[in-house]
């Protein structure tokens, strides 16, 4: 979990909107995120908050009705700026993404060695096809696919959710990322399996050296895996910090009701059946038309006048370098749940 | 603790700016629609069209066509002439050609009107059923389509009109009855693929009786379906209808249509090609007008554009 | 806990669906629910847990009859719904309804809001006027949080957590004493979740609903039950009161599935999870032995021989061998 000082990636004043015949979709609103090299980074949200969407556009992956602007910065380049075959090199190569339903991810008609063999090749051009082979069976094995050279020849349907998962975690790791993103990668998946795969991604990722990108909704699995973590909310940063100050001290009034709105069997052990979970009221905006000032003003307990006015800037906590929030209030977590419950 | 804490629920949504104007599925379909420049254009020429038709007598008093017919034998032949106001020329008893193409659309629209209203409403029943019973059922009736699809369309005409006789609604029903399949199997598809749907099964969670089902909820959402299908299956018609025409087995004298125009025109096509000219662009035109049309209202009817 | 106040009784339930089988192959059965029994008391809830394949969706739908059921009996308000037509069952729906996992695809496209929340009033008080309805319909829409404009809109403009409720309200504007949820927080946000588990909560305590709650997520189901059943591949592994199980629980998968859960807790003495080896059996052969024993950390030999009856240990009911 070291860090250092140069980040591997920067996003710096990342905008994204989507054109659609309803008008604009404000999906990103300026985000600016550094990751640094064997860190797990953690970016949590929900629906609307645009945390697909920001690692998506690294590798040009978004849809063709979105306009982007800002810098997203690998290896001196700007990716955003690049042409798709200047591109191509790094995705799949350099920068490798895992998604969220292996099932529509693999290709349904062709056997799981056509597609790994062709991950490999397309990089390596002067790969022989027995190495190639080799390479995989490697990777699958590495991945804890019983039966490796069997697999190979087999459809992707005919393996369960969870070994399908895997492949494509031997998918994108076949050509030695220095970045890996996963988008919510084990969402779809049960739980047991859940955790193996995250144990998969921990084992790989300390032996490697390579840097994470998890995105996910899931609290509890961020603070299983992660070293820092990044609150999005309505397309905007919310806090930044490591894991545990984040989840233990949040200062943020919208982290802090995600994680007391977070069932507790998540969170420890001993839990009452009859505890009613804190329910943040409303529901995220509408990103067409988003609020002038804040995005969470609307369901923030703490509000006030000049919330709903100006947008705060993401800023270091007072005292600290590595932790850094985007909201008017100061003070202290304790003080922050105080407001939460009082409002109740 | 109470329950959603509804105030604070209901000032958070409204400080959301939730401003959204209700519309239904029906009406988006058509906001869709009207993006379409293409189809919209196509619907217009359609519409043209169709008034044309309607005013064909219209047409009739302009070039003096009742006049003309009395002097025949001076008339008859003649190639397009703009200055006596014959456009498309004339036949050969005198009328207008023109005239005669503005009444021919009347009734290969009328046919178009008749036959596919039949195609449908049997059609959709029949696919409705079907999808809806399932098991043995369905494969009987399904059985029962392939039978009756392969059946050659023109010896089923000849035998049924040399039956009932050349009356105009045999003919539109004739062709009714062969068009129906297509709209038959296009519902089962459907009705099977809602059959699974999630709000079905809650329909049947909730002790809606079959009929219930089938007429709250399968008919709505098959409709959209059934029109794309309509307007796609119109231009079949009226080419049937003109197949029909040419073989001499379509309407009679003095009705005409675009299809006995067109082969009226091929008898003489060697000496006087101007014949075909009129009604033949008129029917291409019609037929891919309708079929813009019909591919416009498919893209506004596709869910996955939500 | 009389047998007055036991709402619903499920006996030995099993149900098995028929796979493929042409003219050259047999076809295979698929054992979705295996010999399940549990009974549900007024007031309570009672959560059903299990991953994919565990067949707790199935069951979920055989309660209701929308399955055909197998074999055993469920024995609702005296009746035994296995062994009703299908139109008796329909018009005992009144009692028991449903909430499904996926709310916008759960509503009627093309029909609006108020016209989905009356329909089963429709079917099943028809003698009401129109008026009526609509009067109980606003009462219903209010009592559950739903802003009454909404009357007039379609499902498609609503996001999830406000579809869910109208699927709440379409399923309590009946009064059923059975209400049974299919995974009904799965696909909401976080945020959005707790509303709608506090608003069942609610609910079930201003009406005495008995709550049958279905689920994967086992920090959601803490929540909200009373009492907990874990299934695998459509066997009972363990049943009994919730804190029970969640505090001790007893059978290894039980166990396994409680530490699979990732949880925030940085203290140092965070237990350590129980891996679990190898893949889910396939549904279509029938286990001689316990069902789990391919993957159980603790299998020994006579879990491949023998299915492990439900003994009674520390209070519940658990099917293993060497439980604890």
């Amino acid at each position: 979990m070291s860090t250092s000082q140069t980040p591997i990636l920067s996003i710096k004043d990342l905008f994204i909107e989507f054109e659609t015949p309803d008008g604009a979709v404000k999906a990103v609103n300026g985000i600016n995120l550094d990751l640094f090299k064997g860190e797990v980074l953690g970016i949590v949200g929900e629906s609307g908050s645009g945390k697909s969407q920001s690692w998506m556009a690294t590798l040009g992956l978004l849809a063709e009705n979105a306009t982007t602007s800002g810098e997203v910065t690998f290896d001196g380049e700007n990716l955003l700026t690049l042409p798709p075959k200047a591109l191509n090199p790094i995705r799949g190569n350099r920068i490798a993404m895992v998604f969220q339903d292996p099932m529509t991810s693999l290709n349904p008609y062709l056997t799981i060695e056509t597609q790994m063999v062709e991950a490999l090749r397309i990089h390596n051009k002067r790969m022989s096809k027995p190495d190639a082979r080799k390479r995989c069976v490697e990777m699958l094995d590495r991945v804890a696919i019983p039966a490796a050279d069997k697999r190979l020849k087999q459809f992707p349907h005919e393996l369960s959710g969870g070994m399908r998962q895997r492949v494509m975690i031997a998918l994108a790791l076949l050509n030695d990322p220095e970045v890996l993103i996963a988008d919510e990668p084990t969402t779809a998946l049960d739980v047991t399996i859940q955790a193996e795969i995250l144990d998969i991604l921990l084992d790989l990722q300390r032996e490697r050296g390579m840097a994470v990108v998890f995105i996910t909704h899931d609290l509890g699995v961020v603070a299983e895996i992660c070293s820092r973590v990044c609150v999005m909310y309505a397309g905007r940063l919310a806090e930044i910090g490591p894991v545990q100050d984040v989840f233990t001290d949040a200062r943020h009034p919208y982290t802090l009701s995600l994680l007391k709105a977070t069932p507790r069997a998540a969170q420890s052990q001993a839990a009452q059946s009859d505890d009613a979970l804190y329910a943040i009221p409303g529901a995220p905006p509408n990103m067409r038309m988003p609020p002038p000032g804040c995005p969470f003003e609307p369901r923030c307990a703490c509000a006030d006048a000049h919330c709903r006015e100006q947008v705060p800037a993401l800023e270091p906590l007072q005292g600290s370098e590595t932790r850094l929030k985007a909201c008017f209030r100061e003070g202290s977590s304790a003080a922050l749940l105080e407001a939460l419950v009082h409002e109740r | 603790m109470t329950v959603l804490n509804r105030e604070r629920n209901e000032e958070a949504l409204a400080a959301a700016g939730e401003v959204l104007r209700s519309r239904s599925l029906t009406q988006l379909a058509i906001a869709r629609f009207l993006r379409n420049r293409v189809a919209v254009g196509a619907t217009l020429i359609v519409a043209v069209m169709i008034l044309m038709a309607t005013f064909a007598p219209l047409f009739e008093l302009m070039t003096g066509y009742e006049m003309d017919f009395q002097d025949r034998n001076f008339y008859s032949g003649k190639a397009p002439d703009w200055d006596a106001k014959h456009y498309f020329g004339t036949d050969q008893n005198g009328r207008d050609i023109f005239v005669r193409t503005m009444f021919g659309m009347r009734i290969s629209m009328l046919v178009a009107l008749v036959a596919a209203s039949v195609a449908l409403v049997i059609g959709v029943s029949y696919g409705a059923i079907s999808g809806l019973a399932g098991g043995l059922t369905d494969t009987i009736m399904m059985r029962i389509l392939d039978l009756l699809i392969s059946y050659p369309l023109t010896l089923i005409a000849v035998i049924a009109l040399a039956y009932f006789g050349r009356n105009i609604f045999i003919v539109f029903i004739i062709i009714g009855l062969v068009e129906w399949q297509i709209m038959a199997r296009v519902i089962r598809g459907q009705v099977i693929s809602l059959r699974n749907s999630d709000f079905i099964e809650a329909a049947r969670a909730a002790g809606v009786r079959p009929i219930g089902i089938l007429v709250r909820h399968i008919v709505p959402n098959v409709t959209g379906v059934a029109i794309v299908y309509m307007t796609l299956i119109i231009p079949e018609v009226i080419l049937v209808e003109s197949f029909l025409g040419y073989l001499g087995l379509g309407v009679q004298e003095p009705n005409t249509s675009l299809g006995v125009l067109i082969s009226e025109g091929a008898n003489a096509i060697e000496r006087k090609p101007w014949m075909t000219y009129g009604p033949g662009m008129f029917l291409v035109v019609l037929l891919l007008a309708l079929n813009f049309v019909g591919d416009g209202l498919r893209d506004a009817f596709d869910p996955k554009d939500r | 806990m009389s047998d007055r106040d036991t709402i619903l009784s499920v006996e030995n339930l099993s149900v098995h669906f028929r796979l493929g089988g042409g003219v050259f192959s047999r076809a295979s059965i698929v054992r979705a629910v295996e010999n399940v029994s549990f009974a549900l008391q007024r007031g309570e809830t009672l959560s059903i847990v299990g991953e994919s394949g565990s067949g707790k969706s199935t069951l979920a739908r055989a309660v209701l009859r929308l399955v055909a059921i197998t074999k055993g009996s469920v024995i609702l308000n005296g009746e035994n719904l296995a062994q009703l037509s299908n139109n008796e069952v329909r018009k005992r729906r009144q009692n028991m309804q449903m909430v499904f996992q996926d709310p916008i695809a759960s509503l009627s496209p093309r029909r609006t809001v108020e016209q989905i929340i009356a329909e089963p009033l429709m079917v099943h008080q028809p003698e009401l006027s129109g008026e009526e309805r609509s009067a109980k319909v606003r009462d219903t829409m209010d009592a559950i949080g739903l802003l009454p404009d909404m009357r007039n809109r379609y499902p498609h403009e609503f996001s999830g957590g406000q579809a869910q409720r109208i699927g709440i309200a379409r399923a309590l504007i009946v009064e059923p004493t059975l209400l049974v949820a299919d995974e009904p927080v799965s696909a909401l946000d976080v945020s959005i979740q707790a509303q709608v588990l506090n608003l069942l909560s609610d609910i079930k305590r201003q009406r005495s609903l008995s709550l049958l709650f279905i689920s994967h997520d086992l920090s959601v189901v803490q929540h909200v039950s009373d009492r907990l059943l874990v299934l695998y591949l459509g066997h009972v592994m363990e049943v009994g009161a919730a804190k029970d199980i969640y505090a001790n629980p007893q059978h290894p998968y039980t166990k396994a599935l409680l530490s699979a859960v990732p949880t925030i807790d940085f203290s140092a003495n965070k237990p350590k999870r129980t891996r679990l080896t190898g893949e889910l059996p396939s549904p279509t052969v029938e286990h001689v032995g316990c069902p789990f024993a391919s993957r159980c950390p603790m299998a020994q030999a006579i879990c491949n021989e023998q299915k492990p009856q439900l003994n009674t240990v520390e209070g519940r009911d658990v099917a293993c061998h060497f439980p604890g």
